[in-house]
């Protein structure tokens, strides 16, 4: 292996306490790169289909690409995967911060946890050592608290952790896992597999060094991309702003969606209320900038708030995702409410889409009188109600009353109640991102059949769409571009790029980049892209999957189109896309199943093949 | 015709301005304006021609014909999460 890894993965068994390390192959790294490639791999080996996404043979990684804890810019990341307990699908979500860069510094690639423990459980790595310890008094604890609750246990104040919060305990399917306080691995419910196997938290310190295959390269690529962030049109606003920065336009411009995606921005919001939404109305709270690991752009903010309904003191500032799941989603404009729903997830440990998203959704059950007054405990839900939004996400959180419905996400609430299903914008349970079908029409072929469902950071047509007339609507010759768009991206995530190495003027720089560090020629790289897309994707096969299981909601895709708006008369033929894509793939379009040749001249899927094909 | 362009939000600081006063022929439409501000702001060209025009709070198409005092907003998605 020539360079960027760390050479091993860990692997721990919760039941047996058994803790072992193994090596990272070389065909491993070549064939999956890393992230959630690795993860598919080695999931797809160790899982038996049909298991229970919270049950002890579930299987959740942590693992990070070659780029991560490299010199290489935008390399922060790490990627979590498991077997959604929302979806039943593959799952995997990634986060920014420092717990990727630190896990390779202590000597390993990735860690995967398998089991369940039968008490709170933490796991401790230091340099090349891992221990399973007590968390009984880590139990209970918020995010914040539980980072600061570690660094006095192993007096190790720098030390990096990935931990759940009081949801993942209770094992909400709105859990994420948290890392360094506020970053979050978010969606598809991590945080409740990691509860349901009892462990607090991963916590890491490493002091090695992660060299490149040729950290010459490294260097000069680093350079160009940092040329390239000085004409790059966005870089400096999202440094300013942050990804918030652009919450208000979207809003006015069709790519939010609004009123749990029923309405239209130009027809709900004034410019002057829009602007209420954008990260600059809130720039007073900011107290300093935030930047990841090795990132030139730092997008983000640390905020403090001693004023107002919700005096939350040091917080971060919301991105935009989930400014817009907290505000436009629900006609919300209260920034400060905004902050205090983010704050409340970030603590908890919750994914702030789908919090915000199920929110929007019981406004409008509320609204159209599925739901009573008494069902909601007293909450009145009605649109832009700031105080009934933050009430619910803090019921939510505790799955105290209503919100303990609420806290089984859109669909286990709809589920669990018998009602409101007419209302979810879900695929497979998991809600969708705050980016619209109807602006960005390929961005329906991502949410619907990308193996992990509802993901605005996976790839796809749809953000090459911005600017585009209603010529984007058409769905001819799609396939191809779909699929190369879909394998940049799947190598940027796994390789652990942030994907603001493409916006912020740095795109042509992901390929040379992953080449320098790990020294894998070009034709390698390439194919590992659509080897870690098909691998994801045959692990929802094995576990009974079919294409027609995977299915929009019709709001989003134009159906019934909008009458009025940026948006208006768009409708988005999904399922052409979905024919083209799977097409270009050599995939069937009723059983999924790819070719057997492509699948034997892609190599390192002897496995697969057995069991689509014997 | 005169109409007035407003740079929404972030647009604003991109371009250099947050609003502007056009005069316009009379058979001006959305196109006619958007090639217009890529003429009068050519570093940010490609930006403009991404843009969504929204006049007097109703959406438009290229086609749509403007009127005399009309209010634009124009405005830029980001992407990102």
């Amino acid at each position: 292996m020539k360079g960027g890894y760390a050479g091993k993965l860990l692997f721990v068994d919760l039941t047996t306490g058994a803790i072992q390390e193994e090596l990272l192959g070389d065909e491993m790294a070549r064939n999956f790169i890393g992230g959630y490639g690795i993860g598919a791999r080695v999931l797809y080996s160790m899982m038996k289909p049909g298991a229970d996404p919270l049950g002890p043979d579930n299987v959740l990684g942590v693992v990070t690409g070659p780029v991560t804890g490299t010199e290489g810019y935008f390399s922060g990341r790490h990627t979590v995967v498991c077997k959604s307990p929302v979806s039943g699908t593959w799952n995997d979500a990634s986060s920014g911060g420092f717990f990727g860069p630190e896990l390779k510094r202590a000597g390993y690639d990735g860690v995967f946890v398998s089991g369940a423990s039968d008490k709170p459980v933490y796991l401790w790595i230091k340099d090349g050592k891992a221990e399973l310890r007590d968390a009984g008094s880590l139990w209970g604890l918020d995010a914040k608290e539980t980072q600061q609750a570690l660094e006095a246990a192993t007096g190790e104040p720098q030390l990096r952790a990935a931990v759940i919060g009081p949801s993942g305990e209770k094992l909400s399917l709105l859990a994420c896992i948290m890392n360094d306080g506020h970053r979050a691995a978010g969606r598809g419910g991590p945080g409740a597999v990691m509860g349901a196997k009892k462990l607090k938290a991963i916590a890491v310190r490493g002091t090695g060094k992660i060299t490149a295959a040729d950290p010459g390269r490294v260097k000069k690529l680093d350079t160009t991309i940092k040329d390239g962030m000085k004409v790059a049109p966005f870089a400096a606003t999202f440094r300013e702003g942050g990804t918030g920065a652009g919450t208000a336009a979207s809003a006015l411009s069709g790519d939010s969606p609004v009123k749990n995606w029923g309405g239209v921005g130009v027809v709900e919001y004034s410019p002057e209320e829009a602007e209420k939404l954008s990260s600059a109305a809130t720039a007073k709270y900011q107290t300093k900038r935030y930047a990841c690991a090795r990132c030139p752009l730092g997008c983000g903010a640390e905020y403090e708030v001693n004023e107002g309904p919700w005096p939350v003191g040091e917080t971060e500032r919301p991105e935009y995702e989930t400014a817009s799941s907290f505000g436009s989603l629900s006609l919300n404009t209260d920034a400060e409410a905004i902050i205090k729903c983010n704050e409340i997830c970030n603590r908890y440990g919750l994914d702030t889409i789908s919090t915000g998203a199920t929110i929007a959704w019981a406004i409008e059950c509320y609204e159209n009188r599925v739901f009573t007054r008494d069902e909601t405990g007293g909450l009145e839900l009605t649109w832009g109600n700031a105080d009934a939004i933050v009430a619910a996400t803090q019921a939510l959180a505790d799955s105290a009353g209503f919100g303990a419905v609420l806290a089984l996400g859109s669909k286990g609430a709809a589920d669990k109640l018998g009602k409101g299903h007419e209302y979810l914008q879900t695929v497979r349970g998991i809600e969708l991102p705050m980016h619209d079908p109807r602006f960005l029409p390929g961005l329906a072929r991502t949410y619907q059949y990308d193996p992990s469902p509802a993901r605005h950071v996976k790839g796809g047509l749809g953000f090459s769409q911005m600017g585009m007339g209603p010529e984007k609507y058409n769905t001819e010759g799609s396939g191809p571009g779909d699929v190369q768009q879909t394998a940049f991206t799947e190598m940027m995530n796994c390789a652990g790029f942030c994907m603001f190495i493409a916006w912020a003027g740095g795109a042509e720089q992901v390929f040379p980049l992953v080449e320098a560090v790990t020294g894998f020629d070009t034709q390698t790289v390439m194919a590992a892209s659509v080897r870690i897309l098909t691998m994801r994707h045959v692990f929802n096969l094995r576990e009974g999957l079919r294409p027609v299981d995977f299915q929009m909601p019709p709001r989003s895709v134009g159906v019934p189109p909008q009458e009025t708006g940026p948006n208006a008369g768009g409708i988005v033929d999904n399922e052409a896309l979905g024919d083209n894509f799977f097409a270009a793939l050599g995939w069937d379009r009723v059983t999924g199943k790819p070719a057997r040749q492509a699948l034997e001249q892609m190599g390192g899927m002897e496995d697969v093949i057995k069991d689509l094909y014997a | 015709m005169q109409v007035r362009v407003r740079f929404f939000s972030y647009l604003g600081g991109l371009i250099g301005a947050q609003q502007v006063e056009l005069s316009l022929p009379e058979a001006a439409t959305v196109a006619g304006l958007s090639q217009r501000l890529q003429e009068m702001y050519p570093e940010r060209a490609v930006l403009l021609a991404q843009a969504v025009f929204i006049a007097d709070r109703k959406s438009t198409t290229p086609e749509t014909a403007l009127t005399d005092g009309a209010q634009i907003l124009v405005l830029l998605s980001l992407g990102g999460g």
